[in-house]
């Protein structure tokens, strides 16, 4: 049987390059920095989880978006892959905002109809 | 104690991604092994706390497993008994040798393929399954051909392969590509 998925994970999930795309985009940023990071920055509007967050930024990686680096922060006792958008990445984040934005009024709009 | 849990957590983690290169685990478990380090310093030292509000590493390992797929290794341990198990499931063998364990065989087949298939994704799981059932197709073929010659040639008919086995050989060795694929996860294809 198929696994029924929480309406409104799958919103985040659609939600999700974008936001860690316009994330990294200010500036480069680790995994465990992300998770509470993007949370604060939206308010709470995207918490993600380790299932969700991970393996996005891996298939980013893989497809050129983001590029990572292993870096010794001070007082830490491991080093930390740190992301970072590369030229691809910048020229998706200015694609993608730009459709969200026009998707956004357009909802918006929409639901304001319906209210 | 905290230690022995954070070591657990990690195995874990790399278990959920087996069929993963070990190069990609090496870097998956360290990069989270380094946030989980994080957590624990800012919670304090909760790291059975820590450990609670995280993802199952089991789950988040496959999770990774899927978008890096799995590693040449790992696909050649699946593929490279496939024909041999082919060609040992094929019934014809328990006419010649009574002792030969075909079924054995087929059922060491299936397994291969839908474990294959579970840890390396759909697309080489059907691999896996052609490369048993390619075989078991072939022998059929090959043998029938050669039985209808010596038929032909010596009037020998005491050989025969009958519609039964056919049809059982033909199904039993299509459903493998058929089973691997849909029985496989979701794994990209590797790098």
């Amino acid at each position: 049987m198929a696994r029924r998925k929480d309406p409104v994970t799958e919103l985040r999930r659609g939600a999700l390059e974008l936001a860690l795309l316009a994330f990294l985009g200010r500036s480069p940023c680790f995994g465990g920095g992300i998770l509470p990071g993007l949370a604060e920055a939206t308010n709470g509007g995207l918490e993600l989880t380790e299932g969700a967050l991970y393996p996005a930024l891996h298939r980013l990686e893989k497809k050129g978006v983001l590029v990572s680096e292993w870096r010794q922060d001070e007082g830490a006792i491991r080093p930390r892959k740190y992301y970072t958008l590369t030229d691809a990445g910048q020229e998706r984040l200015t694609i993608l905002s730009q459709a969200w934005r026009k998707l956004a009024d357009g909802l918006e709009g929409l639901l304001e109809d319906s209210e | 104690m905290s230690q022995q849990m954070i070591d657990d957590f990690l195995r874990r983690l790399r278990r959920g991604m087996g069929g993963c290169s070990g190069k990609v685990k090496d870097a998956s478990v360290m990069e989270i092994a380094a946030d989980l380090d994080v957590r624990i310093q800012a919670s304090g030292g909760d790291v059975p706390g820590v450990i609670a509000s995280f993802e199952d590493p089991v789950a988040l390992g496959r999770a990774l497993r899927a978008v890096h797929g799995s590693g040449v290794r790992t696909r050649l341990l699946y593929m490279l008994p496939a024909p041999l198990l082919g060609f040992a499931s094929f019934p014809a063998f328990q006419s010649v040798f009574p002792a030969w364990p075909v079924n054995l065989c087929l059922l060491l087949a299936i397994i291969l393929v839908l474990r294959g298939a579970a840890i390396t994704g759909r697309i080489t799981g059907a691999i896996i399954g052609g490369l048993v059932a390619g075989p078991r197709i072939i022998l059929m073929i090959a043998t029938g051909v050669a039985l209808g010659f010596i038929q032909e040639s010596i009037g020998y008919e005491a050989w025969t392969i009958d519609g039964g086995t056919i049809f059982v050989v033909l199904l039993t060795s299509l459903m493998l590509p058929v089973f691997g694929f849909l029985v496989g996860a979701r794994v990209s294809p590797p790098a």
